[in-house]
């Protein structure tokens, strides 16, 4: 199907006239993928920027500009200054779970290849295909004050029980830990993919040239992870909102005291709770605007050269 | 098979024997060329391998009940691909182990050494440089890691650039050092893996086939740099290919392999000219040697078969005992001469076997065979040119025996001389000095 209409693609090019039409004929092919990118992404972006600066409520057919007010309401205000700091608390805590600990799993399991390891995969890699909303209401049930079963465990070794979702001192950290290991399944299957393009004969050369098992992680397994932890840890922190946003969402409502709000949920409370579509669309063009930068730095990072051992 | 080492130790040349030598401050001890039939007297050899076995599931890769390789020798190890060439290598570099058996390097048992233990150096044939270093840091990779676990023994920085410089300039490698792997052709990166094997200096330096992932113009001058290194450093050097033409040329011995068996060892001279088997025979030599299934008459000097007549000289003494009935009669392609051909002298099959009352020949045989005449002993092949091809400083001819059932056989032709035309009837003369005769039924060399 795809020869077929190739070929006549071709074939019709040969015979079009020079020129104009000629030049046009590209553009044509590529008009479905462009006008599907102007009316999902490009258009809703635009509208999103220019909405920052207007006051609407979702419904009503009034747009009244006001200016930069929504993006001085939002720094003045107490809920997203608090959020935006949480959200960095949020990436803090699950950066190692997108790098440090995947890598170092995925390095264990790919040094010991067999039936086994291949199993513990598989196993590993189990909770990306559960449904986010599912996973999150198990926690829930796991995590229960009274008869969950973490606390049954921890209330049995006597270490107490603890409410770990409702102490705004460890709420922030129960989600983040439970998303985690989303996280977690995901890059050990990403960063053993980066290594079966290691060859295994540079292993052997350098046990040849005397080096410990930990040497040739160092000089040789690392150097060669280099740019896909760093491009693992960036888009983690790009990809792993919607999935904190899900945990958030049925576990706590951004509470206790707004603990594990994050600007992903602040973004949704606005918008579909206080329909402030002005303040929701100001959020949304910071937290747009922080995640180019973030991704800026790490281009940079991925680019520059690093000298190996000194 | 077992007292192989020792006959291979034996062979080193006794004439430079030079026990006052003293060997060069930076190798090994025994490493000196110069002295190495007088340390391999006293030394034991540098390699040694007795009873190693090794099984992938219920496939033998290897058997080897005895190997010894000389000290200071430039051994080729060669045969077939699956031959356990490079199994018995990597058994020897420690990175696979042998089910049963032992290693010993320098008569030090290194069976359950850990490769970077064992003062072995492998060049691979990928030459697995480490990708993300400079040329420089994968040749001081060895020597860093050395001097950091052992601050004492280990080199300082000092010593560590002297070193990779003087290597560096040895193999031509000097301006290429901030290099990065990738950045380098195929034949700098053979230098680099080189470089990188011989900068500490290794007792014995292993290549698995460093030459065959290069062109044609640069294998040839990388195989004169590698005897060239080894004549330098004086090391054990042990190098495994499938190229025959490789394994003559190289080695100061040579060791056959078949089957993970070790065939034949010994100075290539003696390999080449005195086959122990028929699979070394026709592994051996380009083209192949042939093979011709003859049966003794009369007196067993004499010799009939399809399309071949041969007369041997008084039995030799070292053969006891009748020859084998049928026995395989082999010569190489480059020992045989064109004679002329008078296709009316009938008289040329006639003198074959005086003894007519031997069984009746084959058919076609007494015909067309032609034997040396009188008392000239010899080999005498009769057929017809099927292919010629020219190879540049001569000519294959490949022939169809004259007889049913005498197969095909191929004569070179040097130089200018003559060649017979495609179709032409061919006789072929060979002397015997440089017929060999072998049992059919194990395949082994049985004129001594």
């Amino acid at each position: 199907m795809t020869v077929s209409t190739l070929e006549a693609g071709e074939r019709g090019a040969a015979h079009a006239p020079p020129g104009a039409r000629a030049r046009a004929r590209p553009w044509l092919y590529l008009s479905p993928l462009v006008v599907a990118l102007l009316v999902w992404v490009y258009g809703p972006l635009v509208f999103t920027a220019v909405l920052s600066f207007m006051s609407w409520n979702l419904t009503d057919t009034h747009l009244s500009w006001l200016g930069t007010a929504n993006y001085a309401r939002l720094v003045d205000g107490r809920d997203f200054p608090r959020a935006a700091r949480n959200t960095l608390v949020f990436a803090a805590v699950l950066l190692p779970f997108a790098t440090v600990v995947p890598m170092s799993l995925a390095i264990a399991l790919w040094k010991r290849p067999g039936r086994v390891s291949s199993v513990y995969r598989a196993l590993l890699f189990l909770p990306v295909v559960l449904a986010p909303v599912a996973m999150a209401i198990t926690w829930q049930f796991l995590l229960d004050p009274l008869s969950g079963l973490v606390n049954v465990i921890t209330g049995r070794l006597g270490l107490g029980t603890h409410n770990w979702l409702g102490d705004p001192a460890t709420a922030l950290y129960a989600v983040g830990f439970i998303t985690a290991a989303k996280v977690v399944a995901l890059n050990v299957l990403l960063f053993g993919a980066s290594l079966a393009s290691l060859d295994r004969g540079l292993l052997e050369a350098a046990a040849l040239d005397g080096a410990t098992e930990w040497e040739i992680t160092r000089h040789l397994v690392l150097p060669h992870l280099r740019r896909t932890i760093v491009l693992l840890g960036m888009l983690s922190l790009v990809v792993v909102w919607p999935w904190i946003f899900a945990n958030v969402a049925v576990l706590t409502q951004g509470g206790p005291d707004g603990a594990t709000d994050n600007v992903y949920y602040r973004l949704f409370t606005y918008a579909f709770t206080f329909f402030d579509a002005g303040t929701a669309s100001a959020a949304a063009v910071f937290i747009t605007t922080a995640l180019a930068v973030v991704l800026g730095i790490g281009l940079l990072l991925t680019g520059r050269r690093r000298r190996d051992f000194a | 098979m077992t007292d192989l080492g020792r006959e291979m130790t034996d062979t080193a040349d006794p004439t430079t024997a030079s026990p006052t030598a003293a060997p060069r401050a930076d190798v090994p001890p025994q490493a000196s060329r110069r002295d190495r039939s007088a340390a391999a007297e006293a030394a034991p050899d540098g390699i040694t391998l007795t009873g190693v076995e090794k099984r992938y599931g219920s496939h033998p890769a290897l058997d080897v009940p005895h190997l010894g390789v000389p000290a200071g020798s430039f051994t080729v190890v060669v045969g077939p691909s699956g031959c356990g060439k490079s199994t018995g290598l990597r058994i020897i570099a420690g990175l696979e182990t042998a089910d049963r058996g032992r290693v010993l390097l320098g008569g030090v048992d290194v069976t359950d050494a850990p490769p970077g233990e064992r003062g072995v150096a492998l060049v691979f044939q990928d030459f697995a440089l480490y990708p993300h270093m400079t040329v420089e840091r994968n040749i001081d990779f060895n020597l860093r890691l050395a001097a950091r676990h052992d601050r004492r023994s280990g080199l300082s920085r000092a010593e560590i650039s002297t070193r990779v410089a003087e290597v560096c300039a040895m193999l031509g490698l000097t301006d290429l050092r901030r290099r990065l792997p990738r950045q380098l052709s195929g034949g700098e990166r053979q230098r680099v893996g080189l470089a990188r094997a011989i900068v500490r200096r290794p007792a014995v330096l292993l290549l698995d086939e460093p030459l065959s992932s290069l062109d044609a113009l640069l294998r040839q001058r990388a195989r004169a740099e590698l005897v060239r290194l080894h004549r330098e450093l004086g090391n054990t050097v042990v190098l495994v290919t499938h190229d025959q033409l490789e394994a003559l040329s190289m080695g100061t011995n040579l060791v056959v392999m078949n089957g993970g068996r070790v065939a034949q060892t010994g100075p290539p001279e003696q390999v080449y000219h005195r086959p122990a088997d028929t699979f070394v025979a026709t592994f051996l030599g380009s083209p192949p040697m042939n093979l011709h299934t003859a049966e003794p008459t009369g007196d067993g000097r004499v010799l009939t078969g399809a399309g071949l007549s041969a007369r041997l000289p008084a039995t030799p003494a070292a053969r006891s005992g009748p020859l084998p009935t049928p026995v395989l009669v082999g010569w190489r392609p480059a020992d045989g001469t064109l004679e002329p051909v008078n296709e009316d002298d009938p008289a040329a099959g006639s003198t074959v076997t005086p003894n007519s009352a031997a069984p009746p020949c084959p058919a076609g045989a007494p015909a067309s065979g032609g034997a040396p005449a009188g008392d000239e002993t010899g080999v005498v092949v009769r057929g017809v040119a099927d292919v010629v091809e020219f190879t540049g400083d001569g000519t294959v001819v490949t022939c169809v025996s004259a007889a049913e059932g005498g197969g095909q056989w191929a004569v070179s032709v040097r130089g200018r001389d003559r060649v017979p035309a495609v179709g032409a009837a061919v006789r072929v003369h060979v002397p015997a000095d440089r017929v060999h005769l072998f049992d059919p039924t194990d395949g082994r060399r049985v004129d001594g």
